[in-house]
């Protein structure tokens, strides 16, 4: 079904980010622009999704060139469910972003750039031509160059160098493989190139190109032994930039990755044992380098890591009940993500550290907020019924069906470790008595009670979501059931897009 | 650094003139379709790998010009040029 409506939650972002630059260097201006935009964006992107959900897929064929030839945008329910998240953490983000983010970064643009980066993750995830989404992957990485160093503190450089270094290698390597991916279908358009590439007689050809594929997206979604630059970058900035990037920037690769590998390249057995070769090894490399650390950011940055290992593997089965397992898991995490950093920084607010020598005490002095986080890092952990314990079942499930033994051992050495991780912050942060430090900073309490009010309102809405997420499973099951069945027929998708 | 920043914009170039080679070259046919035919009868050059590299170009020429100057302050703060001595901070901002 035609709808040029389905372009609105990325003209939208464009609309805010263009107003906001018009008020640069006005910062309460900003707050207020940028605050009814996420919400403007989010009551779109549920309209986007309700319309997607009864429609089953919308398309839009820009300037009305026919499918093949044409820039093609696309919204089927992962797209729509993708976009509504990318809104809901948006959102989040966004009001926490009114207190959490010093005056001088919002004097030098960090609004209208956010707004620029959420515009090129809703354009990435509705783009249904692989260049096109080529150019909204480099929207976002030139949006996350400028967040990443926006303030300029020596770190914050240090750390971009490796994040631009990688990122670039990555764009490079995702160009190379459309270059060579365009040479031997001589299309762009996803739907189309589906059905190109199964006439390849050449497999070799189609298997090296997918795997170049591979490599950039790998890199951009922290695969092992690419992920690198993650870990050492992600914690330099502040937690609300953290937390966009943690929520939604490696998922973005991911979603690229599932739509290559579902739509375009069906993965044969070697490249489904390299993906699953890939997600063991994330998984460990991810779980152990979070044991070490004593910086909670970088805890999480590991844990990201570890957990995009969950998503390969189930890519890397390539079953029906694998992908809805990784499309309920996509769903989980990025909201848990962007809530575990944005909690992150209400710690720092508070105790001016998130190194876990010199935090602790948290509990006895606020426990309503540490009440609430416990919710956030059980939803993590994956106690049943929140909302981390569906998808796990489903993956446990699909490793055992596909005799999948050695996965299924990583799945459940990963989940031990998280818990392991969540449970020595939690004594640490949490329980142990504060230690004796020579400065007492308590930035939260000298705030405004309303400002303290946006800080712990985001946390909560996403917290309210996880939990919804984990006891309304079947409704999102539903969704997810759904994408998985349309990412195993691919006639829906080509069809819909063709006009046929 | 500079080494850093050579290797880039070399990898980019070449991905660019990747893209060039391979939409199929073919030299004094324009892609129009002449008055008496109502498809393509002879080979053309295609116009898409145009359009891709100079998409490709503009938007590594961005990215090239931001690495530059990130890596100039990066200089400028640290005062070398060598990448093996950045070490990983554990700060907090």
């Amino acid at each position: 079904m035609t709808d040029n409506l389905l372009i609105l939650p990325i003209f939208a972002h464009l609309l805010i980010a263009v107003l906001l630059i018009f008020a640069w260097g006005r910062v309460n201006i900003q707050r207020v622009i940028s605050i009814l935009g996420h919400f403007l964006v989010l009551l779109v992107s549920i309209q986007l999704f309700r319309k997607t959900w009864f429609a089953g897929i919308l398309t839009m064929q820009a300037g009305a060139w026919k499918a093949p030839f044409g820039i093609t945008f696309v919204s089927d329910t992962l797209s729509a469910t993708f976009v509504l998240l990318t809104a809901i953490a948006g959102l989040g983000v966004g009001i926490f972003s009114m207190v959490g983010i010093s005056r001088s970064r919002m004097q030098f643009g960090y609004f209208p750039i956010s707004h620029f980066l959420l515009m090129g993750l809703n354009g990435a995830f509705l783009a249904g031509d692989i260049f096109n989404l080529y150019v909204w992957f480099e929207i976002v990485i030139i949006s996350s160059f400028v967040l990443m160093t926006l303030g300029g503190k020596k770190p914050q450089m240090e750390g971009a160098i490796k994040y631009v270094a990688l990122n670039m290698l990555a764009s490079t390597v995702f160009l190379t493989a459309i270059a060579i991916l365009y040479g031997l279908t001589g299309t762009l358009n996803m739907a189309d190139l589906s059905q190109k590439v199964a006439q390849i007689e050449k497999k070799e050809l189609v298997s090296v190109t997918s795997l170049l594929f591979f490599i950039g997206f790998g890199i951009k979604s922290a695969v092992f032994p690419l992920y690198f630059w993650l870990p050492s970058s992600y914690h330099t900035p502040p937690s609300v930039i953290a937390a966009t990037f943690g929520g939604l920037l490696t998922k973005m690769g991911v979603y690229a990755m599932l739509r290559t590998f579902t739509l375009i390249f069906i993965p044969d057995p070697f490249t489904q044992n390299v993906l699953i070769a890939c997600a063991i090894m994330t998984m460990f490399t991810g779980a152990m380098g979070a044991l070490n650390k004593t910086s909670i950011r970088r805890m999480f940055s590991y844990l990201i890591i570890c957990h995009i290992g969950y998503l390969i593997g189930g890519l890397g089965l390539h079953t029906q009940v694998a992908l809805s397992a990784v499309v309920f898991y996509l769903i989980h995490d990025i909201i848990i993500k962007t809530n575990i950093f944005l909690a992150t920084g209400i710690i720092h607010k508070i105790r001016g550290s998130t190194d876990i020598r010199r935090l602790g005490g948290f509990y006895e002095e606020y426990p309503k907020l540490s009440l609430l986080m416990a919710i956030i890092f059980f939803s993590l952990i994956g106690v049943p019924p929140l909302s981390g314990f569906w998808p796990k079942i489903g993956l446990f499930q699909a490793s055992l069906d596909a005799n999948a033994y050695v996965l299924l051992g990583a799945f459940i050495m990963a989940s031990f470790f998280t818990l392991y991780i969540i449970a020595k912050m939690w004594s640490e942060v949490f329980w142990k008595d504060l230690p004796k430090r020579p400065e007492e900073t308590n930035e939260f309490t000298e705030l405004p009670f309303y400002k303290q009010t946006l800080l712990v309102v985001p946390v909560l809405g996403l917290a309210l979501v996880s939990l919804y997420i984990g006891l309304g499973a079947e409704n999102i099951l539903a969704v997810s059931n759904r994408i998985a069945l349309n990412m195993i027929d691919t006639g829906y998708y080509v069809n819909a897009v063709l006009n046929k | 650094m500079v080494k850093l920043l050579l290797g880039l914009i070399l990898l980019g170039n070449g991905a660019n003139i990747l893209i060039f080679l391979m939409g199929d070259i073919a030299k004094g046919h324009p892609p129009i379709i002449s008055k008496d035919a109502s498809i393509f009868t002879q080979m053309y050059a295609d116009p898409v790998p145009q359009a891709l590299i100079l998409t490709a170009i503009v938007i590594s020429f961005g990215l090239q010009s931001f690495a530059i100057i990130l890596l100039k302050r990066v200089y400028q703060m640290t005062k070398s040029d060598n990448l093996d001595t950045l070490k990983p901070h554990e700060v907090d901002i």
